[in-house]
């Protein structure tokens, strides 16, 4: 289903002050956080009935989070998009390793736990967002209006695709087993390095003029393809691999159709023409 | 006393974060990921339609520890999981990794050229094929030797950090080299011939990149043609004598670690304010070449 919706949003002027621009969108951003947090925290926590699934399900948090930077980043940030994304994984991680642990101490079962510990995660991964964000706007005086709450949704988005990838290289998202084959292991360096990657390589690699969300997404939803199937590889998952290499195949597919469709020509070679 | 076991050991990790640093240097030029990289990025803008690679992929450090993870992880998977030998696993986990960075690199340049349609810039495919041997090639000497240094680090060094995290961890350090060292001769003296000695370009000047090679378009092959003269191994020298006065310092005492290290810098010093005096001398400035020829303005 394609939303077409129009988002009205502010931006800094050239004399400081702010002003209001419209920011096309083919899908809507609040279906996607629905989505994101909904198939996040209840597919997550489904890792211990196959691993693959909260593989997968990582892709959706991982939408939110390329759209909230897509937000963000529309204001000029520039080399500041990678950055933004290492900040979004550097709050996350703190945030995603408290909603693991927090399952260790809870006794209501194991998928209860997890769906507590997940959306625990993902509320103090949003607290530290919104903070930061707000220290931002208020200490460093960055003229961004969406700062904070673009903060929040970046550092949630990535908490929340943190934990689902640390529950599928576990096999279950509860403290003993993530401590002992995420944490110890180092692999959580790994999953960090591919999540902060996924969240910034979508709008960095589309950053320009000519850029369309839809194409953004696309691209967003690719990273997450190969998140999962390194994940899969690390773990030998054989279902994850497979699962995700198909995902690749269809959304680097779409990626490509979509960068056919905007560039203003796809050619096998030729001389560069000069630029009117 | 040293033993010959400990001097060997220094003496690999030294070599092998001198072939890191050099490669990853040049990988990064294949892109222009860090080598002019914000020229070609706003040369469509400034009307300058290029056929070079626009390779934006994060910066180098997180770049690079991805590909030191991805590789070092799986590596150690194999190793851990099957009992591979260490070369074996790790041309696993390099082969994996060139295959992932080589779709972060086409994403990265199709995004890019594809956002820059207002300006009419054409995507030319065969710029994509062609850059993507090099850009893999390197990328995977590079890290090769990334979690080469990790293995050293935790099979025979016994760190107490697991493996994947010390590959992470030397590819944030190589890739954080590489941007800082490689820079420096980031053949910026081939794309501005405009001014004098070809250095530094002032801000209004941006994406003003010189199109044209000796034959041709100009490519970023050319760009790391150039710069594997003197800035990737210069970037390699940078990063294997970082290794190698710490692991001096753990073997003959921290204070012949400091002399050593005061003296190699001195002598670097030296040896490049009499490269560059010589190059000028020699070479002179570009003011014979009509600036029409070579810097192709709007």
């Amino acid at each position: 289903m394609r939303i077409t919706s129009l988002l009205l949003l502010s931006t800094v002027g050239p004399s400081g002050e702010e002003e209001e621009v419209e920011v096309h969108e083919a899908i809507s951003s609040n279906l996607l956080r629905a989505v994101g947090v909904i198939l996040g925290i209840f597919g997550g926590a489904a890792a211990y009935i196959h691993p693959a699934i909260a593989g997968m399900v990582a892709i959706a948090p991982i939408l939110w989070g390329a759209n909230a930077v897509r937000e963000v980043a529309n204001y000029g940030l520039g080399t500041g998009v990678p950055s933004i994304g290492y900040m979004g994984l550097g709050g996350g991680v703190v945030a995603a390793i408290l909603g693991a642990a927090l399952t260790g101490v809870l006794a209501f079962g194991s998928y209860v736990n997890a769906v507590i510990g997940l959306a625990v995660g993902t509320v103090v991964g949003a607290f530290i967002g919104g903070l930061l964000g707000f220290l931002d706007r208020k200490v460093i005086k960055m003229k961004i209006p969406v700062m904070t709450r673009c903060s929040l949704e970046i550092v949630a988005a990535g908490t929340l695709a943190l934990m689902c990838l640390m529950g599928a290289v576990a096999g279950d998202f509860s403290w003993p087993v993530i401590h002992a084959k995420v944490i110890k292991t180092g692999i959580i360096a790994l999953l960090w390095v591919l999540c902060a990657m996924s969240l910034l390589h979508p709008f960095n690699a589309c950053l320009g003029p000519s850029e369309t969300q839809e194409r953004t997404l696309a691209l967003a939803a690719e990273c997450g393809s190969i998140t999962a199937t390194i994940t899969g590889v690390v773990t030998l998952d054989p279902v994850l691999i497979i699962a995700g290499v198909i995902a690749w195949v269809i959304t680097f597919s779409k990626f490509w159709k979509l960068t056919k469709r905007d560039a203003a020509e796809v050619t096998w070679t030729g001389i560069p023409p000069k630029g009117q | 006393m040293v033993g010959l076991a400990e001097v060997g050991i220094a003496a690999t990790m030294g070599a092998l974060a001198t072939i890191a640093g050099a490669f990853e240097d040049a990988e990064s030029d294949v892109g222009s990921q860090s080598n002019p990289n914000s020229q070609v990025q706003l040369a469509p803008q400034m009307m300058n339609f290029h056929r070079y690679f626009n390779k934006a992929i994060s910066g180098e450090p997180v770049s690079y520890m991805m590909y030191g993870a991805i590789a070092g992880t799986i590596a150690w998977v194999f190793m851990t999981k099957f009992g591979l030998p260490f070369l074996a696993a790790v041309a696993i986990g390099v082969g994996i990794n060139a295959a992932v960075h080589m779709i972060f690199a086409t994403t990265a340049h199709l995004g890019r050229i594809a956002s820059a349609a207002e300006f009419g810039h054409p995507i030319y495919l065969d710029v994509v094929l062609s850059h993507l041997g090099p850009i893999a090639g390197f990328g995977a000497i590079a890290t090769f030797c990334i979690v080469s240094l990790a293995y050293i680090q935790w099979s025979i060094l016994k760190h107490p950090f697991p493996m994947p995290l010390l590959a992470a961890l030397w590819g944030v350090t190589v890739g954080a080299i590489g941007s800082s060292t490689g820079d420096v001769h980031y053949g910026a003296e081939r794309l501005y011939q405009h001014y004098p000695f070809g250095c530094g370009v002032p801000v209004a000047a941006h994406g003003n990149i010189t199109r044209k090679a000796e034959t041709g378009i100009r490519n970023s092959m050319d760009s790391v043609f150039f710069c594997s003269k003197f800035g990737n191994p210069a970037t390699g020298l940078c990063f294997g004598l970082i290794i190698f006065f710490s692991t001096w310092a753990g073997l003959f005492g921290p204070w012949g670690g400091v002399i050593a290290m005061a003296l190699v810098t001195l002598a670097a010093l030296i040896i490049s304010n009499r490269i560059e005096k010589k190059a000028r001398k020699e070479y002179g400035t570009y003011e014979d070449v009509s600036v029409d020829e070579i810097c192709d303005p709007i």
